[in-house]
């Protein structure tokens, strides 16, 4: 970019590229207007039209009230996590309806220790901290899942400085290096205990999904584990099997 | 809010303790107590944990006698085609097959939509169920509804369909090769028939799993339709390099 360039031209190119660089996240938002105005010593006016050219052109999204956020690459499918999407995966869940607005809540998160099941799934020696978050899945503001994720917190270290409501985990994951490409899964049928009943807003000893997964990244280090519990009215599950 | 509950945490450290000490399926389970001292929690924490190990289906209680270690759980791989009698040999599992009934039915429209072929297409309709052996008693585990177009596999009838996988039939009889499957997995509720059938109460929460098996050259060999115990399946993807990872791990631990 030529310093002799437009400053609002500078300005989106230097958004466009954090970005890219995932320096800013899909959900994140960017700093405050005012903010970037001091930060680079430019008009607001200038910030303002930086910023709406790039919401024209779907880079960031407006949202009244909140802020300016990097816009999300598909809206529709994004929060219906990678894990369950990706081509190297056996099975995925589908969503009975479409046109559903998928929202996360974010239950609990933080570091776990001592948990030798945990540490296990993950492939960690005892005296490494798991991180773990616990989501709520909600389509047009209804739960259909509770998911548990656990990740080695060493890999991970500013996790805690995310809001995962809104970043999709698999972006932080993949912007940190260990983006899960290899995954075990394992789905059962089993009756919903008193807190996924509560969550799921069911009767307690309904019949839900419990699927859980691993995921490996390209050096085969296991970087997740999950545990996802799903309204089956909600939900449903498909699977292409081969033969050698 | 706490990530893990008390008792969460006791749930998972069990389910460490279970692979760790290599409990198998009937073997008893330490008392409320027990574990109370050994882990250093409350009883009714132990108790809260053991709940949920049961609804996952992990444990069996007994009444007035205490808990046991859950049943294994045949397992349907996510990647790779293989009939029933297949799974079940690979975990060593004694099964019977039994035949309810054979049929040459005509696809309807209801029909049509789920085997993906026109009305009128002549199909073997046969319907078996499947039973294990566990604690000295067969329990009806599985109903298999499966549909062979009669074009694909004339005179099904004159075979064995106790004794062999209609897969190995198809390969060697009719010289038709399982290829891919397109499969779908939901939650059903038993109907009077099948809640007779698997010995459950009427409106019990089955797997129904169904789909088509296609040969290579994508002619459809079946149809299946199966509703099954959900305590007693699960469907799974391996990976070796992740199960080698954490078999090295689990010395250390």
């Amino acid at each position: 970019m030529d310093y002799r360039m437009p400053l609002y031209i500078q300005l989106q190119d230097v958004i466009v590229k954090r970005i890219e660089e995932k320096k800013y996240l899909p959900g994140e938002a960017i700093p405050s207007e005012r903010k970037m105005a001091e930060t680079y010593g430019v008009n607001r006016m200038t910030v303002k039209r930086a910023v709406e050219r790039l919401v024209d052109e779907g880079y960031l999204v407006r949202k009244p009230g909140a802020g300016t956020f990097v816009a999300k690459r598909d809206n529709k499918k994004i929060d219906f996590d990678y894990a369950l999407e990706a081509d190297n995966v056996g099975i995925s869940a589908m969503l009975r309806k479409t046109d559903i607005t998928l929202t996360n809540k974010v239950l609990g998160k933080g570091g776990v220790q001592g948990n030798h099941y945990l540490n296990y799934q993950l492939c960690l020696p005892m005296s490494e901290t798991v991180w773990g978050i616990e989501r709520v899945r909600l389509g047009n503001g209804e739960p259909f899942a509770i998911e548990c994720t656990f990740v080695p917190e060493k890999y991970f270290e500013d996790i805690e400085k995310f809001d995962f409501a809104k970043v999709s985990l698999y972006d932080y994951m993949d912007a940190k290096g260990h983006l899960p490409v290899h995954f075990t899964q394992k789905l059962v049928v089993c009756n919903a205990d008193d807190k996924a009943a509560e969550l799921l807003k069911l009767k307690k000893g309904t019949a839900i999904f419990l699927i859980e997964y691993q995921g490996a990244d390209q050096d085969d280090q296991v970087v997740e584990y999950t545990r996802s519990y799903m309204n089956p009215s909600f939900t449903e599950f498909r699977y292409n099997a081969e033969s050698d | 809010m706490k990530l893990l509950n008390k008792d969460e945490f006791l749930a998972d450290e069990l389910k460490y303790y279970f692979i760790k000490n290599n409990i198998q399926p009937g073997m008893k389970l330490p008392s409320e107590r027990e574990l109370a001292e050994q882990y250093g929690v409350q009883r009714a924490t132990v108790r809260s944990a053991y709940r949920m190990l049961e609804e996952e289906g992990i444990i069996e209680i007994q009444e007035r006698s205490g808990r046991y270690m859950g049943h294994e759980r045949i397992v349907t791989d996510l990647r790779q085609i293989k009939s029933f009698s297949e799974k079940l040999n690979h975990i060593g599992m004694r099964i019977e097959n039994k035949l309810l009934a054979f049929e040459l039915v005509e696809v309807d429209k209801q029909l049509s939509g789920k085997v993906k072929l026109p009305i009128g297409t002549s199909l073997n309709k046969i319907t078996r169920v499947r039973k294990v052996w566990w604690k000295e008693e067969l329990l009806p585990i599985l109903i298999e509804y499966a549909y062979v177009p009669e074009s694909i596999a004339d005179k099904l009838i004159k075979y064995d369909l106790e004794e062999n996988s209609l897969f190995d039939i198809l390969r060697n009889g009719y010289g038709r090769i399982p290829k891919r499957e397109e499969q779908i997995i939901e939650i059903v509720y038993a109907d009077e028939f099948e809640a007779k059938t698997l010995k459950v109460d009427k409106m019990t929460p089955l797997v129904l799993k169904e789909g088509i098996t296609y040969d290579g050259e994508g002619n459809i060999l079946q149809y299946i339709h199966a509703v099954m115990n959900k305590d007693w399946v699960s469907f799974e993807q391996r990976n070796e390099q992740i199960e080698q990872k954490m078999g090295a791990v689990l010395y250390g631990l």
